[in-house]
């Protein structure tokens, strides 16, 4: 017996609550040409819609484990960020003074900090996503076991 | 831009015509899902909705249709949809409470059970439960479940199906 037909030639429950599912696709060629000619199979089709239509209700009200947000893992990686960036504005002690303004060399020494920030700053950014999404595969793999 | 505009007109020809010649078996394939009459209002509405849909459709499916050399077939998986569909919204239109909220009338009892209902869910076999779970609270896609739990999608419609039988067989027992 396949998972979709049963040894009487109708369709199994798995096969109908696919297609009640809209997972279709699944099927194979001579489950589907059984479902385009057999009205018993189509009847228990629409039966099992109703059923699962209203379990699907009763499952979204159960207090199952709800997929939540990873806080403490993404407050880390925040944090990570955060004191990335705090270093990244480090430098402002190289932020030229009033009695240099005239001096280009000064200048030039902020010019390239502020162009290497933004590299800084990215870096953290990403690293702090890198931390969430690491965080949030690990909880989802939790839940579901 | 006028001949394209006429092969756009055989083209449409063509399909009204395929779909003149299927009508009865979408009629026959709605009324059996609703299980209702053909006569029926309901599957006559239903019908009409499918025609319309598959003559919109009809440029995307062509593809898929060449590809399988099966019209029929897609023609009367639209007639299912859009059957499911409507005793979907006929459920929900009905208001028709929940399986386990219906059977009790104050909000703390039906909070009891669906606690149960958690504890039944979490009492199901390791790989049911997951599937389970991760079709119904995640929404992902047989497809999706089959590749992170490394079997088939047949496999994951067989567990998907087998907890909903255990959730329900025990959710009616006394």
């Amino acid at each position: 017996m396949s998972h979709f037909v049963r040894s009487d030639g109708h369709l199994t429950d798995a096969a109908l609550s696919a297609l009640v599912d809209s997972e279709d696709g699944v099927l194979d060629e001579s489950a589907e040409s059984h479902l385009n000619e057999c009205e018993l199979c189509l009847g228990r089709v629409g039966t099992l819609t109703e059923t699962l239509t209203r379990l699907d209700g009763d499952l979204g009200r159960a207090p199952l484990a709800r997929p939540t947000l990873p806080w403490r893992l993404i407050a880390a990686g925040g944090l990570v960020g955060a004191v990335g960036v705090a270093l990244s504005f480090g430098d402002r002690a190289s932020l030229p003074s009033l009695h240099t303004l005239g001096s280009s060399l000064a200048w030039l020494r902020h010019v390239h900090g502020v162009t290497t920030q933004p590299w800084l700053v990215g870096g953290c950014v990403a690293m702090t996503v890198i931390c969430a999404a690491i965080a949030h595969k690990f909880s989802t793999n939790m839940r579901t076991q | 831009v006028i001949s394209l505009s006429f092969s756009n007109i055989g083209a449409y020809s063509k399909s009204v015509d395929e779909l003149a010649h299927l009508r009865p078996r979408v009629v026959r394939t709605v009324a059996a899902i609703l299980r209702q009459a053909p006569s029926h209002p309901d599957v006559e509405d239903c019908a009409q909705e499918v025609m319309a849909r598959v003559l919109e459709r009809k440029g995307q499916a062509s593809s898929r249709v060449d590809a399988t050399q099966n019209y029929d077939a897609w023609v009367l998986g639209v007639a299912r949809h859009v059957a499911i569909d409507r005793i979907r919204a006929r459920v929900r239109e009905r208001n028709a409470p929940p399986l386990l909220l219906g059977q009790s009338e104050a909000p703390s009892e039906a909070r009891a059970e669906l606690r149960v209902l958690a504890e039944h869910v979490a009492a199901l076999p390791e790989s049911q439960r997951r599937a389970l779970l991760l079709f119904h609270i995640e929404g992902k896609r047989y497809q999706e479940i089959a590749a992170r739990m490394g079997v088939s999608m047949g496999t994951v419609a067989t567990w998907i199906s087998r907890a909903r039988q255990e959730l329900l067989q025990k959710m009616e027992a006394p």
